[in-house]
């Protein structure tokens, strides 16, 4: 009886992860060949440096250089905003003694984590993009630095867990040895913890990336979505941004629709080139901790 | 003295990250104040453009069931492949392509996930934009994040356990079965709820493949359906109703902060029992 | 048939490490089989070897024979030979569960139903390892609250509940006190009268108080096996006299 169950269940387990992987497989396979199919018309040089995207006129043209870029460029805002935040909020916790005060920031640090996109766009719209109104005196605040702004709330947890981390364990290692000469906590900081986890921020900088470049919601609520070319304050579409809003209406099958798919094709390639960088990194840093 | 500018970046730094989330929920709270009621949750959008009066009652509903069969695929599919890989899987090369395909999913955005779920599910598979097509795409969007962690738990196993185990005579499915899921089943718990916390948030994955404006609450699995995040998206993108917005934002933030909590009561009440 | 377990020509690799060597070895009913010998001798992996524990090892090779009542182990369902073969580890290793689902636990797999049944066994085992009396009032209690001394126990009652017949063990009593020591000491003399035991241990005295016979081995050979009287007061080996000795670590 428990024979016929352990044959049962090791087939199982088996065929679930055989499914789980040709499903996976699937994703990235049918995602390529959708997008391979615009090459017989566009070339791929054309395409990734084009600057006009019009896939409906008579004469469609589809070239997301600006998507491209406005994607890169939000990102990058995202993470310089939250970048010495992150490290600042890390090294606090790094430090803290108290348990229990730790546990509270870290669980409050997931649940922000944990809220959707979608709410944070909404609040972002309703906060971030009108007081750039008022500061700058624009006509709209919609722009790169109102989801930048945005992306930063959004990709801070990730770095401060992923800081936090490294930070916890130099800490630990060194306190005691460090108190014994006599120097203070901040001096130890500064001058031992910080430059020690140069690696992790690398790595807590890719991660924080990536995350931005694969987000729609969100930055799609507070940008604009004009596929032109980004400026801080002015509007910008990004990659994700462009599929969510242009799919729906895509004719099956037509140009317009493989375009959409070799722009999702693109994204992929970032974000699976990004993800490689980023655990290389992290194994090559680990097996120099060890 | 010189140390007084790194104390002030670090403490301005937390106190900002932490004082974010009580910013955002407070915000959500206190707007959302005159709009929330009973009759807000369980009556059906109305008004026109839809959504802009009436309630939200067939998105929480949408909401909900697309979560539970995103979990329901997503939770079968890693557990049995964390069990594969860690108790069944041989060979290091099946290993290995394995963890790379999985984290290499990881890494794709929802909504090329989303453009999977629409070319493959919905049109060539012919599920039509429905819950179920929705589901499986939230599903494989959670998939590899339950994976890793599953498979993660099972290999930091003792490895003493699973020796006196198989030391009695054991085989591995009943160990798996009787004495690493009970002894995992908080952890568990938690990873599943905090997935489909992720899953319910998403709305990229679902406006692709049978997320509506408007629809009532699905009869079958391939029915379309109202979700949340989405229904949110709409009230606001399209300046339907900021009110509802708010309302609608008010209940989604509940729901996700819900499953949250969920996931911390049993590391809670663990701790307390360790004392 | 005289013998419980003979090796023949029994060797074993781990990768290009060669454990054991050619062991040839014959283990009478029982009686106690007090394994010694340096640490990396092999004596763990002879043990992990007779309940083909090893098996799960991937780069384990394992050449030569194995009789188990004249039977080679290769012949024998693996649960049919693990229930038949326990193992008792250097370290406790209760289960994550109550006292009474440890004991429960292989019980139910192997085919026992009905509270009243599962209950006595239960409570014969326990008794037998002396350990009834201490935890009848709370075997709905986590077995991880147990002592270290109280788990042992409990890692044996829970390996005999599966009737095995031949009990190894693997230096059952270099976690704990002296008192607990003893106590252990005690029932593995006690378990000898219906069970066949092979200890693996690093303690000469302990080897020498409870044991029947005596085998050393030196980097994966055995290098010499007597009656334990015979073999402290006099062995016949020039490594055996080193080693009791204390030459060797």
């Amino acid at each position: 009886m428990e024979q016929t169950f352990e044959k049962l269940f090791s087939i199982l387990s088996t065929i679930f992860t055989v499914i789980s992987v040709v499903l996976l497989f699937l994703v990235i396979f049918f995602i390529t060949q959708e997008s391979m199919l615009i090459f017989q018309e566009v070339n791929f040089l054309d395409f990734i440096s084009g600057l006009t995207w019009n896939p409906l006129a008579s004469e469609p043209t589809v070239g997301i250089l600006p998507m491209i870029l406005a994607t890169f460029y939000v990102s990058m805002v995202a993470v310089l905003i939250s970048l010495p935040i992150g490290i600042g909020c890390a090294l606090e916790l790094a430090a803290l003694e108290n348990e229990r005060l730790k546990g509270f920031f870290t669980s409050i640090l997931a649940v922000l984590a944990g809220i959707p996109s979608v709410i944070y766009g909404f609040i972002g719209l309703l906060v971030v993009v009108k007081f750039l109104e008022k500061t700058f005196r624009l006509a709209a605040g919609e722009s790169i630095l109102s989801g930048g702004i945005v992306l930063a709330v959004m990709v801070l947890p990730y770095i401060v867990s992923s800081v936090t981390e490294t930070m916890e364990k130099s800490y630990k290692k060194y306190k005691e040895t460090s108190l014994a000469l006599g120097v203070s906590k901040s001096y130890m900081l500064r001058a031992l913890i910080l430059p020690n986890a140069k690696g992790a921020i690398l790595t807590s900088m890719i991660l924080a990336f990536s995350r931005a470049m694969g987000e729609t919601m969100a930055v799609m609520m507070v940008m604009g979505n004009s596929p032109i070319l980004p400026k801080l304050l002015g509007k910008g579409e990004t990659i994700s941004a462009l599929i969510a809003l242009e799919i729906g209406t895509a004719g099956l099958g037509s140009l317009h629709y493989h375009a959409l798919f070799t722009s999702g094709f693109v994204l992929m390639m970032f974000l699976i080139f990004l993800n490689a960088l980023f655990y290389l990194i992290k194994k090559n840093l680990t097996e120099h901790l060890e | 003295m010189t140390n007084f500018p790194l104390r002030c970046w670090t403490v301005l730094s937390t106190v900002l990250s932490i004082g974010l989330l009580f910013f955002l929920l407070s915000f959500v709270f206190i707007k959302a104040q005159g709009v929330i009621s009973l009759n807000f949750i369980l009556a059906k959008p109305a008004g026109f453009p839809v959504g802009s009066a009436g309630g939200i009652w067939p998105a929480v509903a949408g909401s909900l069931l697309v979560t539970l069969i995103a979990s329901l695929f997503a939770t079968i599919l890693a557990f049995f492949t964390a069990v594969y890989m860690v108790f069944y899987c041989r060979d290091d090369r099946i290993k290995l392509v394995v963890n790379l395909i999985i984290q290499c999913i990881a890494g794709i955005p929802s909504i090329v996930l989303g453009l999977f779920g629409y070319a493959f599910l919905v049109i060539k598979l012919e599920l039509g934009l429905s819950i179920l097509a929705s589901g499986l795409t939230l599903a494989i969007m959670i998939f590899p994040y339950i994976q890793i962690r599953l498979q993660k738990l099972f290999l930091e196993t003792n490895k003493q356990l699973l020796e006196a185990s198989a030391s009695l005579g054991i085989n591995r499915s009943y160990t798996i079965i009787n004495l690493l899921l009970p002894m995992y089943r908080k952890q568990i718990l938690s990873i599943i709820t905090l997935a489909s916390g992720f899953a319910m948030g998403a709305a990229a994955p679902v406006m692709l493949t049978g997320c509506m404006m408007n629809a009532p609450v699905p009869e079958s699995l391939a029915s379309p359906f109202m979700s949340l995040p989405y229904h949110l998206y709409v009230l606001i993108g399209q300046g339907i109703s900021l009110e509802n917005a708010y309302g609608t934002a008010f209940v989604l933030m509940i729901l996700v902060l819900l499953l949250n909590l969920l996931a911390a009561v049993p590391t809670l009440l663990g701790m307390r029992g360790k004392r | 048939m005289k013998h419980h377990l003979i090796l023949n020509d029994l060797s074993v690799a781990i990768g290009d490490a060669e454990i054991l060597k050619k062991v040839n070895l014959a283990i009478p009913y029982n009686k106690i089989l007090a394994v010694i010998g340096p640490s990396g001798c092999g004596k763990t992996t002879l043990l992990r070897t007779l309940n083909r524990l090893i098996d799960e090892e991937k780069q384990a090779r394992v050449s030569g024979e194995i009789l188990f009542k004249g039977k080679s182990i290769h012949q024998i369902p693996l649960a049919k030979l693990r229930k038949d073969i326990g193992l008792v580890f250097q370290q406790p290793t209760p289960f994550p569960m109550s006292i009474y689902n440890n004991l429960a636990y292989a019980l139910k797999y192997h085919g026992v139903r009905g509270k009243v049944n599962l209950y006595r066994i239960i409570e014969a085992k326990l008794r037998l390892c002396g350990l009834y009396e201490e935890v009848k009032d709370h075997l709905t209690m986590s077995a991880l609250k147990l002592s270290g001394g109280q788990q042992q126990r409990l890692s044996i009652a829970r390996s005999l509940c599966v009737e095995p017949e031949v009990l190894l063990m693997d230096e059952p009593c270099s976690s704990l006190d002296i008192h607990n020591t003893k106590i252990i000491e005690d029932l593995i003399v006690k378990l000898s009268q219906h069970y066949t035991i092979v200890i693996v241990t690093h303690n000469l005295q302990q080897a020498r108080r409870i044991a029947d016979c005596t085998a050393f081995f030196l980097e994966g050979k055995l290098i010499e096996m007597n009656n334990t009287e015979e073999f402290f007061t006099n062995p016949q080996e020039e490594e055996t006299k080193q080693y009791l000795q204390g030459l060797f670590g």
